[in-house]
């Protein structure tokens, strides 16, 4: 198939990680019939693809994740030793040597590649355990919120450009924590979040970044907010996605303590 | 720990090829911040942008052997196995959003500012792609987005948009091309570095 403009928006959009349906195999077939200009552009794509997310600010993971994950990669097994550049016979013989070899230590193969497959298994397991604890921790954090004694609830209303919205925060002093629960929220544009703040000392702090359901509700739990000597009000702004240090945006949810 | 400063990103998957934990803790210091910003920008939320980190570094632990250099950079490579997993998760989630449940997550981390003023080759990269994307025809740079960061197909970006489906593929092609323009001479001069 000679190359033509489709061929290059098929590129692109493989390129931008999406699903060709039935002209993927026409592409695919392209590609093994070889298409020097496809290939390129493939590669191109994908680099430009990747710039879409070069503007985007990097996050600091949490020193515990890299821990985690070194822990989870089990015992290291040695490298495959590396083939040598020897002349024919001594290839030959150590072909001979190795078929050798395979066939006397085929039990202790199998065995290694079980055990690798229970490292695998492992490692799945302790991935699956810590997600498991992470949702426990979300957990129990909001038990320790609703159940708290000196819980306080919050009333939110709606301000500015939506009026229809409003909220609760479950706010504990103790805990320092707060849960919101919104509704009517509007649809943002992409590139957008809601920020939650809290005020205390008269100045805003944020409280952390959430996105409404399609239906406009959410419900979202607040940062540790320890370093906040004592909530006085709390507030919902629109702001970039991934949330500003100061309120950029329009105040959409404000309340003071009932 | 300190030798893989100076070394490629295709050198250091080379020696995770050849199961050496250090050169993955090696990549993972370079990139994780970069991938987690993506799955956080994705997900939206950085509880399950963590774990979509730890699948994706756990992949290349396990298939650094499927890295093909000729098909584009590592650090491409890293970031479509985020996204791809990242989009994954944010469809497996969109049933139970419609049905208004709602994931609690913990906030996302602040970058840490050190990051930011430690590289000038890093800032001086992402201004040049800022610039570019705000470069594009609005309905291009639109295009780009909802396909790459909310991972619409093209059938769904053109319903989106109302927009025919052939449309939407000019406009990925266009949108592209001019962002490859832009960013190309800066990859040739070497992005797969250090």
């Amino acid at each position: 198939m000679a190359h033509n403009e489709r061929f290059e928006e098929l590129a692109a959009l493989q390129a931008l990680g999406l699903s060709l349906g039935e002209e993927g195999s026409d592409f695919a077939r392209h590609l093994q019939e070889g298409c020097p200009v496809c290939e390129a552009l493939l590669i191109d794509f994908r680099e430009a693809s990747a710039a879409l997310a070069a503007p985007l600010g990097k996050i600091t993971p949490a020193p515990a994740s890299k821990e985690r994950l070194l822990r989870s990669l089990g015992p290291v097994s040695l490298p495959e030793p590396k083939r040598s550049s020897a002349s024919l016979p001594r290839r030959l013989l150590s072909v001979a040597a190795l078929f050798l070899l395979a066939v006397l230590v085929s039990d202790d193969l199998r065995l290694r590649r079980q055990r690798e497959e229970l490292q695998s298994r492992a490692a799945q397991l302790v991935a699956n355990v810590e997600s498991a604890r992470r949702d426990l921790a979300r957990r129990d954090l909001r038990v320790r919120v609703l159940a708290s004694d000196d819980v306080a609830i919050l009333l939110l209303g709606g301000q500015g450009p939506q009026p229809a919205a409003r909220g609760k925060v479950f706010w504990s002093e103790k805990a320092k924590r707060g849960i919101l629960v919104a509704a009517a929220l509007e649809p943002l544009p992409a590139g957008k979040q809601y920020e939650l703040w809290v005020f205390a000392q008269g100045k805003p702090v944020p409280a952390g970044v959430f996105d409404a359901d399609e239906s406009g509700r959410a419900l979202f739990e607040s940062a540790d907010l320890s370093a906040v000597p004592a909530a006085q009000n709390f507030a919902v702004t629109v702001e970039p996605r991934g949330g500003a240090p100061q309120p950029t945006g329009p105040i959409v949810l404000a309340g003071k303590p009932s | 720990m300190n030798s893989a400063l100076g070394e490629t990103d295709r050198a250091l998957v080379a020696r995770i090829e050849a199961r050496d934990p250090d050169a993955l803790s090696a990549l993972y210091d370079r990139h994780a911040a970069r991938l987690l910003g993506l799955a956080q920008r994705i997900i939206g939320t950085t509880g399950e942008a963590e774990e979509v980190l730890q699948e994706v570094f756990l992949f290349v632990w396990r298939s650094a052997s499927t890295f093909d250099a000729s098909r584009g950079s590592v650090l491409a490579w890293l970031l479509m196995a985020t996204r791809s997993r990242s989009i994954d998760r944010l469809r497996s989630r969109r049933p139970a959003a419609r049905a208004g449940l709602i994931g609690v997550d913990t906030l996302p981390d602040r970058a840490d500012p050190r990051d930011v003023e430690a590289d000038s080759v890093e800032r001086e990269w992402q201004a040049l792609c800022r610039a570019a994307i705000a470069e594009l025809p609005a309905d291009q740079r639109q295009t780009l987005e909802l396909a790459y960061f909310e991972g619409l197909t093209h059938q769904e970006i053109a319903a989106r948009m109302a927009t025919p489906l052939g449309t939407v593929k000019t406009r990925a092609r266009l949108g592209l091309m001019k962002l490859r323009e832009r960013v190309r001479p800066y990859l040739r001069g070497g992005s797969d570095g250090a």
